[in-house]
């Protein structure tokens, strides 16, 4: 009786104890906004554009921990790739996606997809990011289907049900050409064609090229703020090949079939039509606006 | 007797066919159990009896003689008659030698006998219930060709020489059989208060404990190569409840156990700062019987213990650590060897019903007159489980053989086989559960039908020699495996619209052999000993990998990058020498190495994106590891021994990580101990009354691996370490008492700054418990009697505590504190029992996984990983109708 009066007590001790030390890995914990560069912009075909209306549905944005210029792959390289064995540890992802060091747009297990407005005059915010210490150096954002966005109020309403929706003028010497358009990214297809994700864009700097070590941030002051270059959407676009209006007086419709559709997707994939930014300690604080493209011989 | 179908809802109630069938047993088999146990003439007593005089109950044997073979014994048996005189307390007082058998046979057997008898101990007789001194005959054999130790100036028993001290060929008649003598029990002298010159005659009345008279074959000897080393004899311990032979693991100090399915599923084993996943970081055999398994599909070193029958367990033998050259693959953190023995004897048979549907029948053979590792055994189970897809069917039979072979030799033969098919309801995560989104016992029905089979075929044969000076054991070994698993842990993470679902299967055979040679020598009046042992197995396995649509289970139609469709050839050749060197009286060392070579060949479907073809793909490579192995043990006196200990250890790497022509790289880890035992009465360890050891281990892996969820795979990590110590506690305070516990601290660190300096040198390995306490307590006792029929009752209890865990992103898990007890009665042929698991209902969390998941199929995925888990057993209760005959 005596032993087990004294192991009970033992227990009921131990049962406080905390093991002293920690995994290395940690949360931090900091906030997260998108702001567009502006209304007004240039393309690198010298079109001046002037905006009107700008938004878009944003859904999870994530920083890697892998060099921005590289591809980011969603699965391993293969599963038979043994560099040496060890103990091996719990993990029970067969086939695993690389997991980012931080991820905004999910809170409490589910996604929240966001109507921005790029013209807002301060930044949208994006919510949260579920993050833990390491190298971020890398982002990757996701545009799902308009239709997915929940009600978002005025700036939902503005997106009518697309992924994407603009307005406003281009214009060139003396050439000025109202437009206006939408795009749909359909979810990017599988092998069968079938949608699987978002639509998503990898490759973006975190700050800087080589990337930021993060270890601690204080969470009332430290973001990460992406800018995104509205005119650098549209570099490759000839606006003047958008097709007269059928009523005088409306703008001219971004057709999907278009060239300025087809610019506007390629300016929408190039990392270079983003900036990011982090206002903790280390970085660089607030996206600054970037160089202006070199312009191309137009017509 | 169980009901036709073994498929049931959650909820269901047994059928009435079953509770009819329970009801017949007992009305067929009470009468004749009820004619066996009384054996007594109406309104009489024993046989010669006068009328009204007290019953006696014989005493009962409770540890048996292990004697020394005398060093002049000439390679023969000799059997010697003796008196042993008992007192009320059930130990041996005086002890007489009437003769022995053949009458030329020297002294040194008498007084061999006479020794060994000292430490015999019984259940007292008793008289109405009370215990009373008595003089009792007793048969002792002994046989060659057992060694003892030459050095009379250390009493210590060195039980690992071979035959030394404790070991020995011997066959102890059951103390009830041959009568002392005929006629009218004496009850006087215990009224007088005189010297036990009383004669107690068995009561007639009494059924024989083990039917015809019984023989024991007592093969002893233990292998003390750490202060880690448990042989942990069940005895009483039997009692606490357990509901598979895995279970029995919890005994072993630092052991826990934690399992991500349902059983069936292969547990995971922590032990020594080692998660164990499926069983891979420690040896497991069955009376040396190699049971991880090679490149198992789901895991290397996969371990399916659930073919053992938890009744038919008789002894652990645990060596935690990596100092015996006889540890092979997958000895990382020890070795642990199941023997099995029914020291019931006769047919016993148990039905329970138990909380969530649990239905089970167990039938039990031991034959009279046979050792008690003579068994055969039949085990059938079924559960609804304690929430949606937790059911689960098994079926399991045992059957073991044993018998001289020979002057000096043993033979053992086994046969199993055993299938369960189970379902797993996978893992839930802790955001859903905390949002409301699921249930703590819930699971996403999303996710798809998991589960599996499991099956094996196994048959062995073993044979043991002896001579003076001389052993040899000798094991041949054959088994069939199929292991079918399906499995989804991320929903929808990877295929937004089919799922994640995976089926994996495992099947082929294995054969193998091993054994060793040892031989005793003399050398400056000392007794040293050279061990030569020899390993080998060979695997033939065909392994497969496939998505399939979550929610129809069909295959995918679409191609993975992990499909996986491979044949697997690995053969095994190991090599170990052992010395022992007695140097000084008091100073023992140990010292040997062992050599293992493994070869692989693996055939695998490649699939070749160029020109979307898939060929078949050879590959092969060879490794090989040698292990260096020493222990120093110091007999201190007064049943103090310290003993240090280093070694290497090692595991063979997973067949599909290999490339053509590689130098097989193994996992090797090197570890050290130091520690210190005692045993009350400097008794050998198995039979100590009281024995306490205590030790402090470290190991070191020379280059391990972390999962890096930023990359999706483990990744080296360079080396990591496990520094910890460990108490445990055997005690035996009454001959019906038990007590087993442990308390173990681990801390497991990286070494080097790992995954990018995001884990930095010194932090802790995630998952490994700091602290693991358990304590087994089990009691079993003759209660007297109740009309004619023997009472006795039975009970256990069970109590495990984990403390908090460290998880990714520096977070803890909570603490676990789970209690099982138990509790039966016996009353004649007839037992009842009512047995409970989590006896407090404590809500846990069993398996903790740290991954990405999206189980609502069609939405957006994170890929951030998150919490996990697998809930644990609520609280369940059962009740147990036994029969005995």
């Amino acid at each position: 009786m005596c032993l087990g009066v004294s192991l009970g007590m033992c227990l009921v001790a131990l049962s406080g104890v905390r093991c002293a030390g920690s995994t290395g890995d940690h949360r931090l914990r900091f906030q997260g906004a998108v702001t567009g560069s502006g209304a007004a912009g240039v393309t690198a075909l010298g079109w001046t554009l002037a905006l009107e209306r700008f938004v878009v549905a944003w859904g999870p944005t994530r920083v890697y921990s892998d060099a921005p210029i590289a591809r980011a792959r969603t699965r391993p390289r293969s599963l038979l790739a043994g560099l040496s064995v060890g103990t091996a540890w719990a993990q029970h992802c067969h086939g695993c996606p690389r997991a980012p060091v931080a991820e905004l747009g999910f809170e409490r297990g589910g996604s929240v997809l966001r109507a921005v407005d790029l013209l807002a005059p301060s930044p949208s915010p994006l919510g949260a990011a579920n993050a833990r210490n390491g190298l971020y150096r890398s982002v990757s954002f996701a545009f799902p289907g308009g239709s997915a966005v929940p009600d978002g109020g005025v700036v939902g309403a503005m997106l009518g049900g697309h992924s994407m929706v603009v307005r406003g003028t281009a214009t060139r010497g003396a050439v000025s050409i109202p437009f206006e358009g939408s795009l749909d990214f359909n979810t990017q297809g599988g092998e069968d064609g079938a949608p699987t994700r978002p639509y998503t864009v990898y490759g973006v700097a975190f700050d800087r090229p080589e990337g930021l070590h993060l270890e601690a941030t204080q969470e009332a002051t430290d973001r990460v703020v992406v800018r995104v270059e509205l005119a650098r959407f549209f570099d490759q676009a000839d606006f003047g090949s958008l097709p007269e209006p059928s009523e005088p007086g409306r703008p001219r419709a971004i057709t999907a079939a278009s060239q300025v559709a087809t610019a506007w997707r390629l300016g929408v994939r190039d990392p270079r039509s983003y900036r990011v930014g982090w206002t903790g300690a280390g970085g660089s604080g607030e996206p600054r606006p970037g160089p202006q493209p070199a312009p191309d011989a137009g017509p | 007797m169980l009901p036709p179908n073994f498929q049931r809802k959650v909820g269901s109630t047994p059928t009435p066919l079953f509770f009819l069938g329970l009801i017949l047993v007992v009305l067929v088999f009470a009468p004749m159990a009820r004619a066996q146990d009384a054996g007594v003439v109406d309104g009489g007593g024993a046989a010669g009896d006068a009328p009204g005089t007290p019953r006696v109950v014989s005493p009962r044997l409770l540890e048996r003689a292990r004697p020394a073979y005398p060093a002049d014994g000439g390679g023969r048996r000799v059997d010697v008659e003796l008196l042993l005189t008992l007192n009320e307390l059930g130990a041996v007082t005086h002890t007489e030698v009437l003769g022995h058998i053949p009458a030329d046979a020297p002294e040194s057997f008498d007084h061999a006998a006479r020794a060994a008898c000292a430490s015999l101990r019984f259940e007292p007789a008793r008289r109405e219930g009370v215990p009373i001194p008595v003089r009792l005959r007793f048969h002792l054999a002994i046989a060659p060709p057992v060694v003892a130790h030459a050095d009379a100036e250390v009493p210590e028993l060195h039980d690992d020489e071979p035959g030394a001290g404790a070991e020995g060929l011997t066959h102890a008649h059951d103390q009830a059989h041959p009568p002392v003598n005929a006629g009218a029990a004496d009850a006087g002298a215990a009224d007088a208060g005189a010297a036990t010159d009383a004669t107690a005659a068995p009561e007639a009345g009494v059924p024989a404990p083990e039917g015809p008279a019984a023989e024991a074959v007592v093969r002893g000897g233990t292998r003390d190569r750490t202060a880690s080393h448990y042989d942990l004899e069940l005895g009483a311990l039997r009692n606490v409840p357990r509901l598979t032979g895995a279970e029995v693991l919890s005994l072993a100090p630092g052991v826990m156990l934690s399992n991500e399915g349902t059983e069936g599923h292969a547990q995971h084993v922590f032990l020594r700062g080692f998660t164990g996943e499926n069983g891979q970081d420690i040896a497991f055999s069955v009376d040396g019987i190699p049971l991880n398994e090679e490149s198992n599909i789901h895991g290397q070193g996969y371990v399916d213990l659930y073919f053992l029958v938890p009744e038919l367990v008789s002894r652990l033998d645990v060596t935690e650590g990596t100092a015996d050259p006889r540890q092979g693959n997958f000895a990382v953190a020890g070795s642990i060897d199941y023997h099995l023995a029914l020291p019931t004897r006769g047919l016993t048979v148990r039905s329970t019903l138990g909380r969530f549907n649990y239905q089970r029948l167990v039938a039990l053979y031991g034959p009279g007159g046979h050792p008690d590792e003579t068994f055969a055994a039949v085990d059938l189970v079924h559960s609804d489980g304690f929430g949606p897809s937790r059911g689960f069917d098994r079926a399991s039979a045992v059957a073991q053989w044993v018998t001289e072979a020979g002057r000096s030799g043993l033979l053992r033969l086994l046969a199993t086989v055993y299938a369960t098919r189970f379902v797993s309801p996978g893992v839930v995560r802790e955001d859903d559960l905390d949002a409301g989104r699921v249930d703590f016992f819930g699971a996403y029905p999303e996710a798809g039908r998991q589960g599996g089979l499991s099956s094996r075929a196994l048959v062995a044969a073993a044979y043991d020699w002896r001579r003076a000076g001389e052993r040899a054991e000798l094991r041949v070994f054959g088994q069939a495996r199929d292991l079918s698993l399906t499995e989804n842990f991320t929903g929808y993470l990877l295929r937004a619209h089919e799922g994640d679902l995976i089926e994996q299967r495992y099947g082929g055979g294995t054969v193998g052999a091993n054994g060793y040679y040892q031989r005793t020598a003399e050398l400056f009046h000392r007794t040293h000993a050279v061990e030569l042992g020899w390993f080998t197995r060979h695997d033939r396995y065909a392994l497969a990998q496939r998505r399939l649509q979550a929610l129809t289970s069909e295959p995918s139609r679409l191609r993975d990058n992990g499909d996986v469709s491979a044949d697997v050839r690995a053969t095994h050749v190991g090599l170990y020498l052992d010395l022992t060197a007695r140097l000084l009286p008091r100073l023992t060392l140990r010292g040997g190495a062992r050599l293992d070579a493994l070869a692989y060949d693996v055939s695998a479907d490649v699939f070749r994106a160029v020109d979307q073809r898939t060929e078949r793909v050879n590959r092969n490579a060879l490794g090989v590891h040698v292990g260096p192995k020493a222990t120093a043990e110091l007999h201190l006196g007064r049943g103090v021994t310290l003993l240090g200990s280093l070694g290497s250890g090692f595991r063979s790497p997973d067949a599909l990580t290999l490339a053509d022509g590689e130098s097989a790289p193994f996992v090797s880890v090197l570890g050290q101990e130091l520690g210190a035992r005692w045993t009350l009465g400097n008794e050998p360890l198995a039979r100590a009354r009281l024995a306490v050891s205590t030790a402090a281990y470290h190991t070191l892996v020379g280059n391990d691996l972390l999962f890096d969820p930023t990359v999706g795979r483990s990744v080296p990590i360079g080396a990591s370490r496990r520094l910890g110590a460990v108490l445990w506690l055997r005690a035996r305070p009454r001959p019906w008492l038990d007590v087993n516990a442990s308390l173990t601290y681990t801390r497991a660190t990286v070494e080097n700054d790992a995954l990018g300096s995001t884990v930095p040198a010194g932090s802790l390995l995630p998952y490994v418990p700091a602290v693991v306490a358990r304590l087994d307590v089990g009691l079993e006792r003759d209660l007297g009697r109740w009309r004619s029929w023997a009472v006795r009752a039975r009970g256990g209890l069970g109590a495990s505590f984990y403390g908090p865990r460290p998880l990714p992103l520096d977070e803890r898990s909570e603490p676990v504190f789970l209690v099982d007890l138990s509790a039966a009665l016996r009353v004649g042929a007839l037992e009842l029992g009512a047995s409970a698991k989590n006896l407090l209902d404590a809500r846990w969390r069993d398996a903790q996984l740290n991954t990405a998941s999206n189980f609502n199929p069609g939405t957006a995925s994170s890929f951030f990983p998150v919490r996990h888990f697998t809930a644990g057993s609520p609280l369940t209760f059962f009740l147990t109708l036994g029969v005995y005959l």
